[in-house]
């Protein structure tokens, strides 16, 4: 075992934070995807620098480059204890399982968590709020209201697969995002199993049995997930398409660490599965139906179909075995927790859906008159340079000056290749990254149009 | 029994004879019963001074804290309000969201 080898406390939070994002795991790579290991997830340390970190994200900002930032920090954060192996074993990668695990790193991660939390998440508070004197009823008439919403909403999401330009490359957009939970799933209802919370517990551990296959891995979700994942030409190692989280994304599944990690949070986090397990199973049906038309019958959709049957039994244990007793048995200050949980999540899926419709229905095009670039911001794109995505923070239009670049936008498909002289727009909350195989020149301008 | 205000268009709620208005206290907003415990005035007329609602007939005072404590359950999330009230006298009542004048408010008149 390796143990801490020193602690400064003269560091500031900021200067822990850089120390995390310093050690090897969280250093660049230069291909668009991440090769075959668990054990790399790239932080670009000088955006991070550059985060105030007391002037915490708004809702309005859930879709910026600063989220963006934040939500892969603090996805490290919770994952760096978090267990993953490679599938090939670690005997090759004994000094990156080291790295990843390192105590040093992981006290960084530790001192800067509440901090980072605070920035990423503070806005629910504030957004979401819960008052007056809670009683039962009112849990149950809230609770149930909130599920016949959610199952009777239009699905924004599947609605812009279906009008998509190319709907494998949306399909592939939004199944890279669900591999944020999908190739990990119940890691966060995982933590918590353990402890002592009477009858409830075993309620959880119920519908835990159900993700896990009961201990068969061919029947446990994510083993149907990453089955998905194959049969439509993608990769499942966790994280392979690192570069192409929207932040929007990793807020809802960092969510569920935030919430599991603190004990504070468990009551939020009953609510706020609940909700889902209660309203997943039409929606995984739909979606089986949406893949099945895009791919035709090569695609496995034993995911989405295992959950369109077990949720039905979710959402009800979940409401009537979990929540409600819960609520009965730890009073109005837990029902306002529980109430939240649910509301948090609502708004958390809102602003995911709409970020993931607006980045599948993105398609760029070359513009058919070049901006002026005189005085534009201008960047160098190499050969051989690390690889980065970031989001637009406003409209912008980028005019390859010399050279040749890719733009890449989606996990998979073909970039868009800019030669001298094209412009592209990128609007503002998009996500893109630029490639280039020679020395170019890159002129970042805002639209006069 | 369930309604849905759109905050500040609707700032109170009618079901039959009974009355719930909008508090809006540390940028929350609390539901709160008109009816004054004391002989049922309405306390969305009354005046808040020094942390203190004050019902307009006879001048009871409520800590507004104790009275937000009471208030009915509420979630607010951007404009939109959703509050349980207490059933209603007779099924035939439904709430219905109004926007009226309430005087009860931390800062200044609201008409």
């Amino acid at each position: 075992m390796t143990t801490i080898s020193r602690v400064s406390t003269a560091l500031d939070t900021q200067e822990w934070i850089g120390r995390f994002a310093a050690a090897s795991p969280y250093g660049p790579v230069r291909s668009t995807v991440v090769e075959q290991t668990p054990y790399r997830r790239p932080l670009d340390q000088d955006r991070l620098a550059a985060l105030r970190w007391d002037e915490p994200l708004t809702e309005e900002r859930a879709a910026s480059d600063d989220a963006l930032m934040a939500h892969r920090l603090l996805m490290n954060v919770y994952e760096s204890d978090t267990l993953f192996l490679p599938d090939e074993g670690v005997a090759g990668r004994q000094e990156e399982f080291r790295a990843f695990y390192s105590p040093d790193t992981r006290l960084a991660a530790d001192i800067a968590q509440p901090r980072v939390e605070r920035y990423a998440f503070d806005f629910l508070d504030r957004t979401v709020q819960v008052t007056g004197s809670w009683d039962l009823d009112a849990v149950e008439a809230h609770v149930n209201a909130a599920i016949e919403e959610a199952v009777n909403a239009d699905s924004p999401v599947l609605r812009a697969i279906d009008e998509a330009p190319e709907p494998a490359r949306a399909c592939e957009i939004m199944i890279a995002q669900m591999a944020l939970d999908g190739l990990t799933e119940a890691t966060a209802m995982s933590q918590n199993l353990g402890g002592a919370y009477g009858v409830e517990q075993s309620e959880l551990f119920k519908i835990f049995v159900d993700e896990f296959g009961y201990g068969v891995f061919d029947a446990k979700h994510s083993t149907l997930f990453a089955e998905m994942c194959r049969s439509v030409g993608m990769t499942p190692t966790p994280h392979h398409y690192w570069f192409f989280y929207l932040p929007t994304w990793m807020t809802s599944n960092n969510y569920f660490y935030y919430v599991t990690c603190n004990r504070l949070g468990f009551f939020h986090y009953v609510g706020a599965m609940t909700l889902l397990e209660a309203t997943f199973a039409p929606w995984f049906a739909a979606m089986a139906r949406r893949l099945k038309a895009v791919y035709g019958d090569s695609v496995d959709t034993r995911y989405c179909d295992e959950h369109a049957h077990i949720d039905q039994h979710h959402g009800r244990m979940a409401v009537r075995d979990l929540l409600l007793p819960i609520a009965r048995k730890h009073g109005p200050a837990a029902m306002r927790d529980l109430v939240r949980g649910i509301e948090e999540t609502k708004l958390l899926g809102r602003l995911a859906d709409r970020d993931l419709v607006a980045q599948m229905r993105w398609r760029p095009e070359v513009l058919a008159d070049r901006p002026d670039t005189a005085g534009a911001m201008v960047t160098t794109v190499t050969a051989g340079d690390t690889f980065d995505t970031r989001v637009a923070d406003r409209d912008l239009e980028l005019t390859v000056l010399s050279g040749a670049v890719e733009l890449h936008w989606s996990p998979t498909g073909d970039p868009l290749v800019l030669a001298a002289g094209a412009a592209v727009p990128v609007p503002r909350g998009r996500l893109y990254g630029l490639v280039a195989d020679r020395e170019s020149v890159v002129a970042t301008t805002l639209p006069t149009r | 029994m369930r309604v849905v205000l759109e905050w500040p268009a609707h700032n109170a709620v009618h079901v039959g004879d009974d009355t719930y208005f909008c508090l809006e206290r540390g940028g929350r907003i609390h539901v709160l019963a008109s009816r004054c415990p004391h002989r049922g005035g309405p306390l969305h007329l009354g005046r808040i001074d020094d942390g203190r609602l004050r019902c307009p007939w006879h001048g009871s005072a409520f800590r507004l804290d104790w009275l937000c404590d009471r208030g009915v359950p509420a979630v607010r999330v951007g404009s939109r309000v959703v509050a349980y009230l207490p059933a209603a006298a007779s099924p035939q009542q439904h709430p219905l969201p109004v926007r009226q004048m309430v005087l009860a408010h931390e800062r200044s008149i609201d008409v």
